[in-house]
């Protein structure tokens, strides 16, 4: 009887390191993302989750051969639901940061738009200045580079946050607020989808480097290295083999992919 | 599109409506049993004769009905997780349990509806005369038996308002859950809003909603303690 007993326990502090040794094995990855933000990721009418960065996520899931899942995080929570295991990797065109680095690792860079002020139509001037703009109500996203960006250089403006980048839009459009800070082509997209002639995209902003960083990447847990090395392959596999080029042809007429950065 | 397909159209927003209308009529009912029993426990845990337990009560009460739902909902969604993760790694467990949004919200929801309707289950069980308990021990019934066929029908009867009051804010309570990007009435509504830059259409329709599930529940009520009060003058 004592020997089985010690057999048995040999076999289970066996299995107990072997299934340490053995690295996660990844079937699937939980994607998150705040569909909020048309045209890169936005929920359609059946409540499905579309954009480029959904189709973009899927050819990386395909070069990867794994399946890719999305959920649905607002933007504020969307660095605590990932640490908290709530999904497995951040495509949400979440700029790679210092700041977030602290706390997520990023994959290499995949794409990096302009970033611009918007205003009011019947607003003639280009001058967007923080001397021009004393006084004046500009709004973004909060949590965002965008708002990093006018905490900064606009102290002297009314700088208004809101959940999602379509508020501020909407209040644009409604003239509660003067300007907009936000991404180019999020940007343009509102102006032509819904905007109705109200508003402009002013011009584009000069990255700065502490406060903007080189571009969007994929964000996950820093323990998971072998996810990102996994990543960073599929996105250079993306990239060569033209695909990105054609899902990028769907959605914009410009070229979005920016310096290849590794960080 | 006219505000009649962007509703009821194949292209439109009305089957998303709907989907989240089952999502927080799913999420109220299921509540329901949870959050009631719960009470009742706690109430008849109120009424017991040690300090201590007595003022655990007290204070789980006192939080829950004087802290926020959302803060309570973040609590259970973040901290409860987190809690779980924690004592997971402690007993060795290889894959984490995971709280999924709605699980989330039907605890937060549950214990908020604890601490509320255990006040109204706390007045019920005073107000039953204590003849009824002195009555069933003379006739040897046991404790279950007594509560079962003695004691509930009474307390139902007295708590049946209350409680109906506490439904009615639970079913506009679970709207908080469209913070944890789960596709209720409200978020829905507001996805359906933001997508297509029509808030009041698609706002409205919602509210029209939640006043459909309020009538009927006003009716279901009424039903209720008309059986509840049968026998009685």
């Amino acid at each position: 009887m004592k020997k089985v007993k010690l057999l048995a326990l040999l076999g289970l502090a066996s299995c107990l390191m072997a299934s340490a040794a053995i690295a996660k094995e990844w079937k699937t990855i939980r994607v998150g993302m705040d569909a909020s933000y048309a045209p890169f990721e936005s929920v359609d009418p059946s409540g499905k989750i579309v954009g480029f960065e959904v189709d973009y996520a899927n050819a990386l899931c395909e070069r990867m051969k794994l399946t890719c899942t999305f959920q649905n995080q607002d933007w504020d929570g969307i660095i605590p639901a990932l640490l908290a295991g709530k999904f497995d990797v951040i495509v949400s065109s979440m700029n790679i940061t210092d700041e977030r680095k602290k706390k997520v690792m990023f994959s290499d860079m995949y794409y990096a738009t302009p970033i611009v002020f918007a205003g009011q139509a019947a607003n003639k001037s280009d001058d967007v200045s923080p001397a021009a703009l004393k006084g004046k109500t500009i709004g973004t996203q909060s949590s965002t580079i965008h708002a990093n960006f006018l905490e900064a250089f606009y102290k002297d403006s009314n700088i208004k946050l809101y959940p999602t980048q379509d508020e501020p839009n909407l209040d644009l459009a409604s003239g509660r607020i003067d300007y907009v800070v936000g991404d180019g082509l999020v940007e343009q997209d509102f102006f032509d989808k819904k905007g109705n002639g109200c508003c402009r995209v002013i011009s584009e902003i000069k990255r700065v480097p502490g406060i903007h960083g080189p571009g969007v990447g994929v964000a996950m847990r820093p323990e998971d290295t072998d996810l990102r090395d996994m990543i960073n392959k599929a996105i250079g596999e993306v990239d060569a083999d033209g695909t990105y080029k054609k899902i990028e042809a769907k959605y914009f007429k410009q070229d979005i992919r920016g310096k290849q950065l590794t960080n | 599109m006219n505000w009649f397909s962007l509703l009821f159209g194949s292209e439109g927003w009305g089957s998303l409506l709907l989907e989240g209308a089952v999502v927080t009529i799913l999420l109220a009912v299921t509540t329901v049993p949870f959050g009631f029993g719960a009470g009742l426990a706690l109430a008849v845990l109120k009424l017991s004769p040690s300090r201590v337990v007595r003022g655990l009560c007290e204070a789980f009460t006192t939080f829950f009905r004087g802290t926020p739902d959302l803060l309570s909902l973040f609590i259970v969604y973040y901290g409860l997780q987190a809690l779980i993760d924690r004592v997971s790694k402690l007993i060795g467990l290889s894959s984490p349990i995971e709280l999924n949004a709605f699980v989330a919200g039907v605890i937060a929801l549950s214990v908020v509806a604890a601490a509320y309707s255990s006040e109204v289950w706390v007045s019920a069980l005073k107000a039953v005369p204590k003849g009824q308990h002195e009555a069933a021990h003379s006739l040897g019934l046991d404790a279950k038996r007594t509560f079962l066929f003695i004691l509930m029908p009474q307390l139902v009867r007295i708590a049946l308002p209350g409680l109906g009051n506490i439904w009615m804010v639970l079913l506009k309570d679970t709207s908080l859950i469209s913070t944890l990007a789960v596709i209720d009435l409200l978020r829905a509504a507001s996805e359906a809003s933001k997508n297509t830059t029509r808030p009041i259409l698609f706002y409205s329709a919602a509210a029209a909603i939640y006043l459909v599930f309020s009538i009927l529940s006003g009716v279901l009520q009424s039903r209720l303690e008309r059986r509840a009060n049968r026998g009685f003058a």
